[in-house]
């Protein structure tokens, strides 16, 4: 799996955060999605899949 | 079928609609019947106008995603949402919540650092207490109780005042001015009056967080005015208008801008404002993201808290004693006493 952000459609829902914690970060400034893992594992993989179905913005793409 | 662009007075439904008393956070029912049958109807609003209520969710999705779709209150034929906000249209300042794409990103992204996940869940313990002390309240006091008014709504006015370093003291204050602007039928003169307590409100609290900041969302703006990056100033439209007394005048603030952003400094000349000394800030008392994590930590607080202890009253059966005390739903204004 590898997962992608884009930073410009993020709106700081921080709905990723809350499903996927260990993948993905807010910026402390404004809350902008920062990604920390590229490849996540295969225990990571589902809750990376539901922050990416969870984002209002569709600001996480993910291929398989 | 008379699916022409405006229809005929007599069969648009008015917006918005009575919802059911028997389950009053379901849509109203005919908005659901309309829904069934098609996804776009017209309704009729409170100035006679009838624009298109969206409920079908495949058409919003598709709609939002419209870049030829905007929330531009500006724009000719845009649903005001009463006389107030027609009224005030074009002194109003722009805010993430009237405009499109860029501009909208660039408001939104100004107050997106007190709603962060981290920041929302280091509220945790605070939204415990308050939730907490809502409860131990109604276990003390009168009984029954009301538990709108008395936990429904204050723990989110309470949270909300600490998120943005608000004395919660001036909560009613907030509460009033925030009913009057959403009524429906406000006048233009309430809503006149209402905004312009609110932004002196703003002022002083804005100044007093640039002096003694702390963790909160007031104070973060503030910040980043003292460091420069931020220049608020007032823009001062004193409006002559007769039906607000003393001399007439009235504040018409408030207007933010970004250092370096030509487009905004150019509307910002043209306007020809005078630079006040007073700093002011935007909020608009609306800081909620769509998907408001604030709101979500205290849902889960409140579904895990001991709610068991509090007894639902049951209605007594049909035809027994008179209806004492007001309906614990009540549709209206909700304001907090």
């Amino acid at each position: 799996m590898k997962v992608t952000v884009d930073q410009v459609k993020c709106v700081s829902s921080g709905q990723c955060v809350l499903n996927a914690g260990d993948v993905f970060d807010q910026r402390d400034d404004d809350g902008v999605v920062v990604l920390l893992v590229e490849s996540p594992s295969h225990d990571q993989a589902d809750n990376a899949r539901k922050a990416a179905a969870a984002c209002p913005a569709l600001a996480i793409d993910i291929e398989e | 079928m008379s699916e022409t662009l405006t229809g005929t007075a007599t069969d648009i439904p008015e917006y918005p609609m009575d919802r059911d008393a028997m389950c009053p956070f379901a849509p109203p029912p005919q908005m659901l019947e309309m829904g069934a049958a098609k996804p776009l109807s017209r309704v009729k609003i409170w100035d006679g106008s009838t624009p298109w209520l969206i409920t079908g969710h495949e058409v919003a999705r598709e709609l939002f995603a419209d870049p030829r779709v905007s929330v531009d209150d500006r724009l000719d034929g845009f649903p005001h949402w009463n006389e107030h906000m027609l009224s005030t249209v074009n002194k109003r300042p722009r805010s993430v919540f009237t405009s499109d794409a860029e501009e909208h990103t660039r408001f939104r992204r100004m107050l997106s650092k007190p709603f962060t996940f981290k920041r929302v869940e280091g509220l945790r313990s605070a939204i415990q207490e308050v939730t907490d002390e809502c409860i131990d309240a109604i276990l003390a006091g009168p009984q029954p109780a009301d538990i709108v008014t008395k936990l429904a709504l204050p723990v989110p006015t309470k949270v909300i005042s600490e998120m943005l370093g608000v004395p919660y003291e001036d909560h009613e204050f907030f509460q009033h001015h925030a009913n009057v602007g959403l009524a429906r039928y406000a006048s233009a003169e309430d809503g006149q009056k209402g905004a312009m307590s609110l932004h002196k409100y703003l002022i002083n609290l804005v100044e007093t967080k640039m002096a003694n900041p702390t963790e909160d969302a007031v104070s973060d703006l503030a910040e980043r005015v003292n460091a420069g990056e931020y220049d608020y100033l007032i823009m001062s439209q004193y409006t002559e208008d007769s039906r607000l007394g003393e001399n007439g005048k009235y504040w018409f603030p408030i207007y933010a801008w970004v250092k370096n952003d030509p487009a905004l400094e150019k509307k910002i000349e043209e306007t020809d404002i005078q630079p006040e000394s007073d700093w002011v800030f935007k909020v608009n008392g609306e800081l909620s993201p769509k998907y408001c994590p604030s709101a979500q930590g205290e849902k889960e607080i409140i579904h895990e808290a001991n709610l068991e202890e509090l007894e639902p009253e049951r209605e007594e059966p049909e035809g027994g004693t008179e209806n004492e005390g007001e309906p614990a739903l009540e549709e209206g204004e909700g304001e907090v006493e």
